[in-house]
């Protein structure tokens, strides 16, 4: 249903036929946050912030006004190993959205006026990040997993140091040199018919000319031994994480510990959902998350909770991890997984901003947009077996453990 | 007159509202159970108890052990949840479109026939008492919370709908169960079922799982809530571990029977602070660089709502942001806005609908909230105001509402 079509720049284009007047437009390109250095934290994010204020002879306000003037939306992120552009709009005012959405990919002038002002509200950003203990929390625990010069490491927004030395310049090149057609996916979900699309499409990025091919950094592997680190703050909980180092999204274990995280963290009938909160009432949140990174990734366990309980519920969470290593999933237990999994698949692919960004994620990873249809036979194919050795495989290692929270 | 095209609305003998609105695309269904009872009409000391029963629901009934609803639901991959708010509390679950018939009843079973059982009280009480402290670490929360409290005085509205610690002590399993048994009554409830199987299927669901629940002869009244008065002038508040200092202005503003005044107001926030282009965020953030986060909304209630502008303002600019904002609301209440402000947020605010109901889901929220804080006809004027509402209009709900003085509230890291 979805074949990809390749540009003669090499853009692909996927495109979900729908039914409904809302049109999603979602383009991935290389690079995010996953290719600054040390010195650079914080350029994906900077740039992402500035890229849709100036293009062509057009200025933020110019931009701003064509997007909002039809009730439309356009948004700009970045993520740990590519960035991510959108328009959402009525299926009548895609033609000219979609040419503004061009030029902005193909010509951003980042004024200066805007870096200067996003600059600024960066380096507040920074500081409002201190407000969230989980955040504080996550930043630490990474720097412990990969160190302080791993991309993997660098908090979102960067440093006040590198926040405050990054030059109009430094986001051009940057922009130049992973936003090129060849490397680009853009994918639409939209009622309009292929031809009528593909010629829209050629229209607005089809004379868009390769400059130079994009040299990506490999994502290192790092793997440190395991810390133990506390950050006080006086808050009236403790947020505890347990961080254990894993592998990335093309690894074979991947859809293992997607499940693992699942069975863990996922839901009100989640291992640790019923284990440490419905049975012994440690917390309101305990849970589990397995990002998905091209590098080597990481898995997390964390709860909040009163600092009295802090030593019961580490043994906890250490514990449930523990177990997966020692007995397999029972057969009732590894169904319900998969079928959790297999259903939050679907309900995550409801609206057409998601469908748009989950096959343009697939064929952008080079997995084409099949693996929708593959990803549930995966799934399906698991054994109990081969999750607990990945589960032994992971979590036999002493975890880096990171708390914020009362002296 | 209905905005969605296929709704469908039956009262059942037992006063119980059913909705059904096919969305013939999805492949999904939610099913979402809206009683009318929330932290607004809770007995003063026991505040949080709607909150705490929510809670307590998912504790189960004679048939569902503890922890069986949620395992039965997720174990065939569909998701559930519930949430507690002033005006009401809903219970909702999503599943594969023929999933419905068989989890509906569960779900109308675990809603209605709640057993809380004593042996589960305790360590539910633990949990909501780290979902407070959880509350109580997050500045923004704790900002909504002053507002609220200084804005409402002595209406319930000025109240966590998470209560108290001590008024968590104050209850008793048989506390809630009465409380359980005098509100969640069918004439109280609204069962809002979206999703990808037809009308006649959606309502035959319905009325199959909830014609036999019955009503109790007598329900005690709510008690008499007195309305707010409007509170002004300016408040300031150190808070522990506030990085930025957060700046509020707002004004009590009308209830949800006053529906056009309530979508006025939208106008004018949308007008505000929506996109870089509105005029506070275009002149604060984008040409000063005094502010940035800077929203508004206008928050229906069923008594009377909440209109609030707030950013993250800078130290030296907090005087002079303060100014400019009442400037510009001065400015709309004399009328000074074009034809082209105002169309740009009615785009924005019509796109705001057809986003916001695109999926099962969000269509239940939206449905299921009117039906219960308000009426369905409501919500089709809802629509048709976004299409119809005029300068006139719109300038006299500003200077009903948002000429007098407001309340500010500024928060500075302490």
């Amino acid at each position: 249903m979805t074949t990809p079509i390749t540009l003669t720049n090499g853009l692909r284009l996927v495109l979900i036929p729908t039914d409904t007047e809302i049109v999603a437009v979602r383009a991935f390109w290389p690079g995010g946050s996953g290719q600054e250095t040390a010195a650079t934290q914080g350029l994906a994010h900077l740039l992402s912030t500035v890229l849709t204020k100036g293009c062509g002879t057009l200025g933020s306000q110019a931009i701003a006004s064509k997007i909002e003037m039809v009730g439309a939306s356009l948004s700009a992120d970045n993520q740990s190993d590519y960035f991510l552009g959108g328009i959402s709009c009525l299926v009548r005012d895609l033609p000219a959205l979609l040419h503004l959405f061009a030029e902005i990919l193909r010509e951003p002038t980042f004024p200066e006026q805007e870096l200067e002002l996003e600059r600024r509200n960066t380096l507040q950003a920074i500081k409002s990040q201190q407000e969230r203990p989980f955040t504080v929390a996550y930043n630490h625990l990474r720097q412990q997993l990969y160190g302080t010069t791993h991309p993997y490491s660098f908090p979102d927004y960067g440093t006040n140091e590198t926040i405050q030395q990054l030059s109009q310049n430094d986001l051009a090149t940057y922009h130049q040199r992973v936003c090129q057609p060849n490397h680009m996916v853009l994918c639409i979900a939209c009622s309009l018919t292929e031809a009528q699309l593909l010629s829209l499409v050629e229209a607005c990025f089809g004379a868009w000319v390769v400059n130079e091919p994009a040299l990506l950094a490999p994502i290192a592997d790092v793997q440190l031994p395991p810390t133990r680190h506390t950050i006080t703050q006086t808050t009236q909980q403790a947020t505890l994480l347990l961080g254990y180092p894993t592998v990335g999204l093309n690894d074979h274990d991947h859809i293992a510990l997607k499940l693992l995280s699942t069975y863990l963290g996922s839901g009100l009938s989640s291992r640790l959902f019923i284990e440490l909160r419905e049975k012994k009432g440690l917390a309101y949140e305990v849970s589990a998350f397995y990002p998905a990174k091209l590098g080597k990734s990481h898995f997390v366990t964390y709860i909040g909770t009163a600092p009295e309980n802090l030593e019961v519920a580490e043994a906890g969470l250490r514990q449930e991890a523990q177990r997966l290593t020692e007995i397999a999933l029972t057969a009732d237990e590894l169904v319900i997984a998969k079928n959790k999994m297999l259903g939050q698949y679907a309900l995550g692919k409801q609206s057409s901003a998601q469908l748009a960004r989950v096959l343009g994620v697939y064929e952008f990873l080079g997995w084409g947009t099949a693996y929708d249809q593959q990803y549930p036979e995966l799934i399906e194919a698991l054994t109990a077996e081969t999750i607990q050795t990945v589960a032994a495989r992971y979590f036999s290692t002493e975890p880096s453990m990171t708390l914020v929270g009362p002296a | 007159m209905n905005s969605h095209p296929a709704t469908s609305i039956e009262t059942l003998a037992n006063g119980l509202t059913l909705i059904a609105l096919p969305q013939a695309q999805a492949a999904v269904v939610t099913a979402d159970i809206w009683v009318r009872s929330g932290a607004r009409t809770e007995p003063f000391a026991y505040q949080g108890i709607s909150h705490f029963l929510e809670h307590l629901v998912f504790k189960g009934t004679e048939r569902l052990t503890p922890g069986k609803f949620d395992y039965l639901i997720e174990a065939r991959g569909g998701a559930t949840n519930a949430a507690t708010s002033m005006d009401f509390t809903h219970y909702y679950i999503t599943v594969a479109n023929h999933d419905l018939t068989a989890s509906l009843p569960l779900l109308a079973d675990l809603v209605t026939q709640a057993a809380i059982p004593a042996v589960e009280f305790e360590p539910e009480r633990l949990v909501v008492l780290e979902e407070i402290r959880r509350a109580q670490d997050n500045p923004e929360r704790q900002i909504y919370q002053t507002l609220a409290s200084t804005l409402y005085g002595d209406h319930p509205y000025a109240r966590p709908v998470l209560g108290e610690p001590e008024h968590l002590w104050a209850m008793s399993a048989d506390i809630v169960r009465d409380f359980h048994r005098a509100r969640y009554q069918p004439q109280a409830m609204t069962v809002v079922l979206a999703g990808g199987l037809t009308a006649a299927q959606l309502l035959e669901a319905g009325r199959t799982t909830f014609a036999g629940l019955s009503r109790t002869a007598v329900s005690e009244p709510l008690p008499a809530i007195a309305l707010p008065t409007a509170t002004t002038g300016r408040f300031i508040h150190p808070l522990p571990r506030l990085q930025q200092n957060r700046m509020i202005l707002a004004w009590l503003g009308p209830a949800m029977a006053d529906l056009a005044a309530g979508v006025a107001l939208e106008f004018i926030s949308t007008m505000l602070t929506t996109g870089r282009t509105a005029r506070l965020v275009r002149l604060l953030r984008e040409e000063k660089g005094w502010a940035r986060q800077i929203n508004s909304y206008f928050a229906f209630h069923h008594d009377p709502g909440l209109f609030v502008l707030g950013a993250q303002v800078e130290t030296p600019y907090l005087e002079a942001s303060e100014e400019l904002m009442l400037e510009e609301i001065q400015r709309l209440c004399r009328g000074e806005f074009t034809q082209e402000e105002l169309e740009r947020a009615r785009r924005l605010l019509v796109s705001e609908w057809i986003f916001g109901t695109e999926t099962p889901s969000q269509t239940c929220t939206l449905y299921g909230y009117y039906s219960t804080v308000s009426n369905l006809d409501q919500l089709g004027r809802y629509r048709t105001l976004l299409d119809t509402l005029s300068a006139i209009d719109i300038q006299q709900a500003a200077q009903t509402w948002l000429a007098s003085i407001p309340a500010t509230l500024i928060f500075t890291p302490e």
